[in-house]
């Protein structure tokens, strides 16, 4: 995994939330970030803040923002292929 | 003559302007009014050959990247004299369950890549399956009192009610002559409301037989929809006052063009005066219109254009629809007292499915009662008053404390549990709840996860807070106020939550 990805993320999931999430405990957690306690409401802004960030595309829905590892994955892959 | 049906919506559109763009989904894909037509008759077709019979309820389950195959799934059903039930694809596969099990659906049409709840003798089908090479028309042998659609809502009270509407009751209002089609100074009307929703359906509707093209993201972000009223030039666009709020705290009005909006519409909850305001200021060209009806009501609405000199009021009856606030005893009350709303149709009124106690207490002498208190001012504008009730208002959805709790109770872990609204910054309210443990150990993070297999997103408690016990009056009654002083102790002690 890469890991100043996944802090830079980590981070963003912090700001989402509206603050609640501790970037720390999300950079080490396997659970839903539902779970984890990202609302619906903090789940879209984190929709848009990593959007503009790496110009990539989540989708809502899909697995790649059920828990951190997944979505870490996910914009990992993206953000190689546009480098390739 | 103005068609008394949906499927006579649709056949008179496409007759008139074939070619013409019906639904936009950003990033999907299009619709023409010929090619929703078609379609339709298609899947008819497959239904029909399946042994769909007249007032046999489908159920449709589409996320909102899917609006097209849904638009053509629903005027399918009904082509086929069917009745059209859209569940909200983001409930909990358990309560999807429960409410085809209601209106005893015999099939589910659903959307891409979604797992359909088991249901025995249920069959599914995505639309792709059902539409074969048939495309002569169906001969469609539906008029405008038979029933056309079941909508699912927490209602006044707290279990999930279908609230059935006939085709006369979903046609009504509709304007079909080409000169004088709703939202003429828009090419594009931009929402994103769910499927299943009323607000959604009334949106399906309005692509049937509004002037501009519906235009909806799969998905709602604040920085999707801003992209989206810049690229289409969109003229009117349809929001409920969390999105409005979220939009605006997120600035993006600030970064995209917004000068092409000239009707800003706000619908599901009263638009706090403060949020009409800064909508008024983000959206200079906009007249900015709050509706207010209900799953029950509709069409029955009130509209009121956002008047600074009455920034509360939520407006009169608007299309021949009727108000009124009533006492205790039912009696109607003048103006400034407070009482129950009740609203009346001016279309043939929608009445809970398979529910006649529910029916007895809503729904009165063609009057629907809004669940809601509120009280007229000498005008007539309705204005409406908090209360404290099991159903609270999260964002667009109702949502029923009692079923949060009862999901609660499922966990082995739980002995006690309490749900109840507190304050929210962009949705008016959210979900908190305060659960005593059989034992210690169980955390808000295992119970929340817990929660997500059982209720939708939205009902999801923002918090959790596990206690020794509950506060309760001498007749065992939980006393919600004394719950609310704890999870506000809470926060100040614990900014992380739990």
């Amino acid at each position: 995994m890469n890991r100043a990805l996944a802090a830079r993320l980590a981070e963003l999931v912090h700001t989402a939330s509206g603050g609640t999430l501790d970037a720390g405990l999300v950079m080490n957690s396997r659970e839903p970030l539902t779970a984890l306690g990202l609302t619906s409401l903090g789940r879209l802004r984190l929709v848009d803040v990593v959007e503009e960030e790496f110009d990539v595309v989540l989708d809502l829905d899909e697995a790649h923002l059920d828990d951190f590892p997944s979505l870490v994955r996910h914009v990992s892959r993206h953000t190689t292929e546009d480098e390739s | 003559m103005i068609p008394r049906t949906v499927p006579g919506m649709l056949a008179l559109r496409a007759a008139q302007e074939p070619e013409r763009i019906a639904i936009v989904v950003a990033g999907e894909g299009e619709l023409t009014f010929a090619q929703w037509e078609r379609r339709s008759h298609a899947a008819a077709h497959g239904l029909l050959d399946r042994g769909v019979r007249p007032g046999d309820r489908i159920g449709l389950l589409f996320e909102g990247r899917d609006w097209i195959d849904f638009a053509v799934a629903y005027c399918a059903v009904q082509l086929a004299g069917a009745v059209a039930v859209p569940v909200p694809a983001r409930l909990a596969p358990a309560e999807v369950q429960r409410l085809l099990g209601h209106c005893g659906a015999c099939a589910v049409v659903h959307g891409r890549g979604l797992r359909v709840p088991d249901g025995g003798e249920r069959w599914t089908a995505a639309p792709a399956d059902l539409e074969g090479r048939e495309t002569r028309p169906v001969d469609a042998r539906v008029g405008p009192d038979d029933l056309a659609q079941i909508l699912y809502t927490s209602g006044t009270t707290g279990t999930p009610k279908g609230v059935g509407a006939t085709h006369a009751n979903l046609t009504f209002g509709c304007e079909t002559r080409p000169n004088r089609r709703r939202f003429r100074h828009s090419r594009y009307l931009l929402h994103a409301f769910p499927i299943g929703t009323n607000a959604g359906q009334t949106m399906l509707i309005n692509a049937l037989d509004a002037h501009p093209a519906m235009l909806t993201p799969p998905r709602f972000t604040p920085a999707r929809f801003a992209r989206l009223i810049a690229a289409y030039a969109a003229g009117t666009v349809f929001v409920v006052p969390a999105m409005a709020i979220e939009f605006l705290n997120s600035g993006m009005h600030e970064r995209y063009d917004m000068s092409s909006v000239v009707l800003l519409g706000s619908a599901a909850s009263a638009l706090p005066p403060s949020v009409s305001a800064r909508l008024a200021a983000a959206f200079p060209n906009a007249t900015v219109i709050n509706y207010y009806t209900s799953t029950e009501a509709a069409p029955a609405q009130t509209i009121m254009v956002y008047d600074p000199a009455r920034p509360g009021a939520l407006g009169r009856p608007a299309f021949g629809g009727a108000l009124r606030v009533t006492g205790p005893d039912g009696e109607v009350l003048p103006p400034r007292e407070v009482g129950e709303v009740w609203m009346r149709s001016p279309a043939a009124p929608r009445s809970y499915y398979r529910d006649e106690g529910a029916n007895a207490e809503a729904f009165r002498d063609g009057w629907v009662r809004m669940g809601d208190l509120g009280y007229l001012d000498a005008d007539g504008h309705l204005h409406l008053v908090d209360r404290e009730g099991d159903v609270v208002k999260s964002g667009a959805f109702k949502v029923s404390t009692i079923q949060v709790e009862a999901a609660l109770y499922e966990h082995p872990q739980v002995a006690e549990a309490a749900v109840l609204g507190v304050p929210h910054p962009v949705l008016g309210t959210v979900l908190a709840a305060v659960v005593v443990p059989r034992s210690a150990g169980v955390s808000g993070v295992e119970l929340r996860a817990f929660l997500m297999d059982r209720v939708a997103a939205h009902e999801l408690p923002e918090r959790v807070l596990i206690v020794d016990a509950l506060p309760r009056n001498q007749s065992g009654k939980v006393i919600k106020t004394v719950l609310r002083r704890l999870l506000e102790t809470a926060t100040t002690g614990n900014p992380e939550g739990t």
